[in-house]
């Protein structure tokens, strides 16, 4: 189960930033000046306030979500992850 | 090879035999009238209504790999499943009003030997007749040269077709390189083979039938294995439509499909199609809040300019507006 702790957690580890919703805020990930992925966060006191909708929402299965979480998984691995599922560009190669 | 025959050049005696099928004595009367020539000839071939056919002296079995001739071997051996292209000893000569069919005699077919004769003997044909035997019986069959093998019927014409059989087989009396090449080059599974396969796939398909009747069983014993390993309750998966945003100024064009999953940690809603999701306690706090997230987000990813946003919000906007527009809900 990924709680509102793991949520902030992942939204710190992708350098995420918030905008206020109606009952919720969101989480806005952007890479080299675009918007790549956002999830929201749920507002309240409980700490442990579920959160499993996260993973869909940043493109990665539940345990990477929090590995992200819990620091195994870096902010530029999962970059890497997205890249390889073409929902970020790759870099222009050097010229020779 | 023999002389040319020009069929259609016969010189006809004026017609007394009526149009169809010649009994013997008409196709006696028909030889001796120039109807038609059968070269050599035996009268004690002759049938009731019909003109039995000898083996030639040349063969290509498709097992062999060169042609036998039953010149000096005398007997041709056809084995199991394997094919032989045959000629006749004799040469018929059919002119413009004689029509000619064959069939296998009854020491093929009690043999297992099916003979591939063609649909009719065109008027005007003149050559050597060339045949498939396909020997379907799992025993070779043996024929000696000048066995008689195939039945004849001869049948005269009302009236004279307009042209008459000018065909490749026209005047062929001798297999030819392309015949022997073609029957000694066959390859791939002989019927043979494909007999042995079968029955292999037949112990095959009993196996899997047998595992088709068991695999619900193992199924849910495979479910029922790793929910007790996991430890937990199977997860409840319901869908609901989502008819109205509960907002003022934006419409739905549509209902927004909202599947509604139960979690470890409550239940989650999602749109699918924009891969938008959110979490809630209950089923109904999770379907507001996704509904919650789609009207903050559509108007979000829209105040954004196009080029700033990456392939995942680009999409989740398209889908948004394929079912949402400004105005009055």
């Amino acid at each position: 189960m990924i709680t509102r702790d793991h949520a902030a957690k992942i939204a710190a580890k992708l350098r995420a930033t918030f905008r206020q919703g109606g009952s919720h805020d969101i989480a806005i990930i952007e890479h080299e000046g675009k918007r790549i992925a956002q999830f929201g966060i749920r507002r309240g006191s409980r700490r442990d306030a579920g959160h499993d909708h996260i993973p869909a929402s940043i493109y990665v299965n539940a345990r990477s979500a929090l590995d992200l979480a819990r620091c195994p998984m870096s902010y530029e691995q999962w970059i890497e992850v997205l890249r390889e599922k073409g929902l970020v560009e790759r870099p222009p190669e050097a010229s020779a | 090879m023999d002389s040319a025959i020009v069929p259609d050049a016969l010189p006809m005696e004026p017609q007394i035999i009526q149009p169809g099928i010649l009994v013997d004595t008409d196709i006696m009367d028909a030889l001796k009238r120039n109807y038609m020539r059968i070269d050599p000839f035996d009268q004690t071939a002759l049938e009731p209504a019909t003109y039995d056919l000898s083996l030639g002296s040349m063969a290509v079995v498709t097992s062999s790999g060169e042609p036998v001739d039953l010149a000096d071997e005398g007997l041709l051996r056809i084995p199991p499943y394997a094919a032989a292209l045959v000629q006749t000893e004799e040469i018929l000569t059919l002119s413009s009003r004689i029509v000619g069919r064959l069939g296998a005699r009854s020491n093929l077919l009690q043999n297992g030997i099916i003979a591939s004769t063609g649909p009719q003997i065109d008027p005007g044909f003149t050559g050597r007749i060339f045949v498939n035997l396909l020997n379907i019986s799992d025993r070779p069959f043996s024929i000696r040269r000048r066995t008689r093998f195939l039945s004849a019927e001869f049948q005269l014409l009302a009236h004279e077709p307009s042209r008459i059989y000018k065909g490749p087989h026209q005047n062929k009396t001798q297999l030819s390189d392309d015949d022997i090449n073609r029957m000694v080059a066959r390859s791939g599974p002989s019927l043979k083979d494909v007999h042995h396969d079968l029955l292999e796939i037949r112990e095959y398909l009993k196996d899997a039938a047998m595992f088709g009747r068991d695999l619900p069983r193992i199924s849910e014993e495979i479910r029922q294995y790793i929910d007790s390993k996991l430890g937990r309750l199977p997860h409840k998966i319901e869908t609901v439509p989502m008819t109205t945003l509960a907002t003022t100024d934006l419409k739905l064009q549509r209902d927004i499909p909202i599947v509604i999953e139960e979690t470890d940690g409550g239940f989650v809603a999602t749109f699918f199609d924009a891969n938008l999701s959110m979490s809630g306690d209950t089923q109904e706090e999770a379907f507001r809040n996704v509904r919650g997230l789609i009207v903050d987000l559509f108007s979000d990813l829209e105040s954004e300019p196009f080029d700033r946003l990456g392939p995942g919000p680009r999409m989740q906007l398209q889908v948004l507006r394929s079912f949402i527009t400004r105005g009055q809900a």
